[in-house]
């Protein structure tokens, strides 16, 4: 009994011996159990080509890779790197230089259990050297162990073909080291794989029609319009051709804007991928101070010429048709070139859409209209549904019989600018009887009337019964109504010169719009061009001059006609 | 010929003289609107051909053919004219430099402005359109007489005031160029010098306020013999005899066409907007080959 008392109090004291010898044993296998891979490369390629010549003069990453395994604790190292003599590292990678330059240290920190820790360190090798090989040393202090890494890397003083490139190098990149990479040029509109269509104009760009985006979405059956799958669809890629006569590598960034070629300054157009309508989610290329840019990173691969294929993202709702500035610019590592191209901006618009949308809506009010018409014909009476039918005669006659016969000849010999020809009667004279008209009868329906008469009296005598005649007539006679109601020609009791010169001008203007209109309705239906500047001309001349001048003359023959009728 | 025997439709053949209003203007109306929706050259140049056909059935004289083919020549040459200048698709290439982007004021202006060789052809296509309709609407106005197309509106509810208000027109328009050229006639004669009594392009301004006082004057007394008889509020209307069946037939196939024409055109450009609807792939395609 004594006995196994003995052996009972015997058992706690070998368990408090032994029980913390095992933890330490324990804790001693597991710190010799854990392990430091380093792992050290340069130059070191993104592209996989590692181990090759270093060119004097060149910047080129070395690639440090620190594994650790069964790391019981997080544990402070220290990493140091010892340059070869003339090498140096660039600043502001959070290295920090011993004294001479040939060392740089930084300090890491090892996750406890399993952790992993990189960094790239750009190294500029000098220029002018010997050929050789040199060598680099990696050493990482871990207080009680200690890991060691030697390379050797072959050096060459120069690349080949750098001495030539400094001859063709941009002016700003030649002074001492800052030369090393440049854009050679820029070229947009280019397709993903960077292959110009040389059917399609260099330097323009066409944005889709997004007017209709949410209708075509609703209904297709797709819902409501994904905004962000709109905005993450490249409107266009551009290739940028770098050269790289060291042949460096890192990682660049590049941001492409839209510049006013007036004032300078970056206007709204371009985006980023990640950009939604709530305007807040960011992608990887697209830090918070980007605005009105589209930004991507590029990786330089050590190639001589270099070609990047970088998408090019709208806000469709911000960008504006017109001529820019496209500027790129890509920096990295201290470095920073940029590039600016002229850009014009193309949207496929819906103007003639919009024309014969309006049209129609005129065509709508004609009809309406109608009974009114009929009662102004009562208004007016016998007498003066006659006059109006003699002076629609004179119009047909004076007007639409010249310019078929004689304005298809002029057509023939002036080509489009037949128009400033003919536009003297269809103008001026077109202008002189409806204001003289509207003179003698001053009613609502008197301008429709003549107009609608106009219009069936070349259907009937030549045939001219086409839906874009009957667009033109409706239009014609919305816009005169709406004008003589608006400037209250109809309620006016006397007509002096200075209001009438103030009708004249109001229908100049209106005549401008119908013309600007019209035109637009032949392109849409007769798939017709005309220059910006011949519409505006056309606008101008035969709009507003040739019928402001017309219903000037119209208001001295109308005061006469008033006087011959007695009224 | 004189402008008037031009415009008399009394020589064409009988068959054609004896078609109905209505179906002129509808196959009229059609043909505009088949003409506006197609795109294809060669659908609108069998448009085209199929409208001189027409006049070739309706034995249009010689001296209308000769009128034809100047008005269509002209017509086709300023299209070509003007697309050539305007011509603002890609491929294109200048053939001409009217004027130099670097010219002063009006290259700055314009851009400078080419002949493009390209645009010479999209002129001649798309000038068959207007080309087309400028000719089946001569050989519906040179086959018909205005009274025959006025009687058509009429059935389609023109108001009976507008109706008497343009044969009052149609019926004065001789009168009025006659009296126009009596008045021109008078400012040569009184003209003080040589040259004044032979131009007419100088007294044309001048013959604008005599004609309208003439107007003036005609109207007064035609509106006195009008309201006199109760001719200008008649509001009935006489029955009209119903369309023969073969016009009724054609002008049912028309409106079946362009109906046809309309929606495929319509439902083809919306498919190159997105909205794709697997079931008119057929009328996708059709579209895409003809029209």
């Amino acid at each position: 009994m004594t006995g196994l008392l003995g052996k009972r109090r015997k058992l706690p004291l070998a368990l408090a011996v032994i029980l913390p010898v095992f933890l330490a044993w324990v804790c001693a296998a597991s710190t010799a159990w854990a392990a430091v891979v380093l792992d050290a490369s340069y130059p070191y390629s993104l592209g996989g080509k590692e181990g090759g010549p270093v060119y004097g003069g060149s910047t080129l990453p070395l690639y440090l890779h620190l594994q650790s395994y069964d790391v019981p604790r997080r544990q402070p190292v220290s990493v140091t790197v010892t340059l070869p003599a003339g090498f140096r590292a660039l600043p502001g990678t959070g290295w920090q230089p011993g004294p001479g330059g040939r060392q740089v240290t930084t300090h890491w920190v090892l996750p406890a259990h399993f952790g992993q820790n990189f960094d790239l360190l750009y190294l500029e090798a000098p220029r002018g050297e010997t050929d050789g090989i040199r060598t680099i040393q990696v050493d990482v202090d871990g207080g009680t162990w200690r890991e060691h890494k030697t390379l050797s890397v072959p050096y060459r003083h120069d690349g080949g073909g750098a001495a030539a490139e400094r001859g063709s190098a941009p002016a700003q990149g030649r002074s001492g080291r800052n030369f090393s990479w440049y854009i050679q040029s820029v070229t947009l509109p280019v397709d993903s794989t960077g292959a110009r269509d040389d059917r399609k104009a260099e330097r323009v760009l066409y944005l889709r029609d997004m007017a209709f985006e949410g209708l075509r979405n609703r209904v297709l059956g797709d819902g409501a319009t994904s905004w962000s799958a709109v905005y993450n669809h490249p409107a266009a890629y551009v290739s940028l051709q770098l050269r790289n006569p060291q042949r460096d590598v890192r990682l660049l960034r590049f941001k492409a804007e839209l510049v006013d070629r007036r004032t300078g300054r970056v206007v709204p157009g371009l985006t980023t991928a990640a950009k939604i309508n709530e305007n807040e989610e960011y992608g990887w290329n697209a830090p918070a101070d980007e605005k009105n840019a589209t930004t991507a990173m590029i990786s330089l691969n050590g190639s001589k010429d270099q070609t990047v294929v970088l998408p090019l993202y709208v806000d469709y709702f911000h960008v504006l048709e017109g001529d820019y500035v496209f500027r790129v610019t890509v920096w990295g590592n201290g470095q920073e070139k940029a590039t600016e191209v002229p850009l014009r901006i193309e949207q496929k618009n819906s103007l003639g859409l919009l024309a014969v949308g309006i049209a129609c809506g005129c065509f709508l009010f004609v009809l309406g209209f109608l009974p009114k018409l009929k009662q102004c014909i009562f208004h007016v009476g016998a007498r003066g549904a006659i006059t109006i039918a003699l002076f629609a005669a004179v119009a047909f006659g004076g007007i639409t019989v010249p310019t078929t016969v004689a304005g298809e000849l002029l057509h023939a010999m002036l080509g489009p600018f037949a128009g400033f020809v003919t536009g003297l009667l269809s103008g001026v004279f077109q202008y002189l009887l409806l204001v003289s008209l509207v003179l003698l009868y001053r009613r609502p329906g008197v301008p429709g009337l003549l107009y609608l008469m106009k219009f069936f009296l070349g259907g009937l005598l030549f045939g001219n019964f086409t839906p874009l005649g009957l667009l033109s007539c409706c239009v014609t006679i919305t816009v005169l109504e709406g004008v003589f109601w608006l400037t209250g020609f109809y309620g006016k009791r006397e007509i002096g010169r200075p209001y009438m010169a103030l009708v004249a001008t109001a229908l100049g203007l209106a005549d401008a719009l119908l013309t600007f209109l019209n035109m637009e309705q032949i392109m849409f239906f007769y798939r017709l061009y005309y220059a910006d500047w011949y519409l505006a001309l056309y606008m101008l001349v035969n709009g507003f001059l040739y019928s402001s001048v017309g219903a000037w003359l119209g208001y001295g023959t109308g005061r006469k006609l008033r006087q011959i009728t007695g009224e | 010929m004189s402008m008037r025997q031009l415009w008399e439709g009394n020589d064409s053949a009988p068959w054609i003289r004896h078609v109905t209003g209505e179906t002129k203007l509808l196959v009229l109306l059609s043909y505009s609107v088949w003409t506006l929706a197609i795109d294809n050259p060669e659908t609108l140049f069998y448009l085209f051909a199929g409208t001189l056909g027409l006049h070739l059935v309706a034995r249009t004289s010689r001296s209308k053919w000769y009128v034809l083919a100047i008005l269509l020549l002209l017509g086709l040459w300023g299209s070509m004219f003007s697309q050539a200048l305007f011509y603002t698709q890609t491929p294109r290439t200048p053939v001409l430099v009217l004027i130099r982007p670097d010219m002063p004021v009006l290259g700055r202006l314009t851009e400078g402005l080419f002949v493009y060789r390209e645009g010479i052809l999209y002129g001649a296509v798309q000038g068959l359109r207007s080309a087309g309709m400028l000719s089946l609407g001569l050989l519906v106005c040179w086959t018909s007489d205005p009274r025959q197309l006025l009687q058509a509106l009429l059935r389609w509810r023109l108001p009976a005031q507008i109706a008497f208000m343009l044969v009052t027109a149609i019926r004065f328009l001789p009168v009025l160029a006659a009296e126009a050229g009596e008045v021109l006639l008078v400012l040569q004669l009184r003209s003080g010098s040589r040259r004044g009594r032979r131009a007419v392009l100088r007294h044309l301004p001048y013959v604008i306020q005599p004609l309208l006082t003439r107007c003036l004057r005609r109207a007064q007394t035609l509106a006195l013999s009008v309201t006199s008889r109760g001719f200008f509020l008649a509001r009935g209307q006489r029955k009209q005899a119903p369309l023969p069946r073969s016009e009724r037939i054609l002008c049912l196939a028309c409106l079946a066409v362009t109906g046809g024409v309309v929606v495929s055109k319509i439902l083809y450009v919306l498919s190159e907007q997105g909205f794709y609807w697997g079931a008119f792939r057929q009328i996708y395609d059709g579209a895409k080959l003809y029209l």
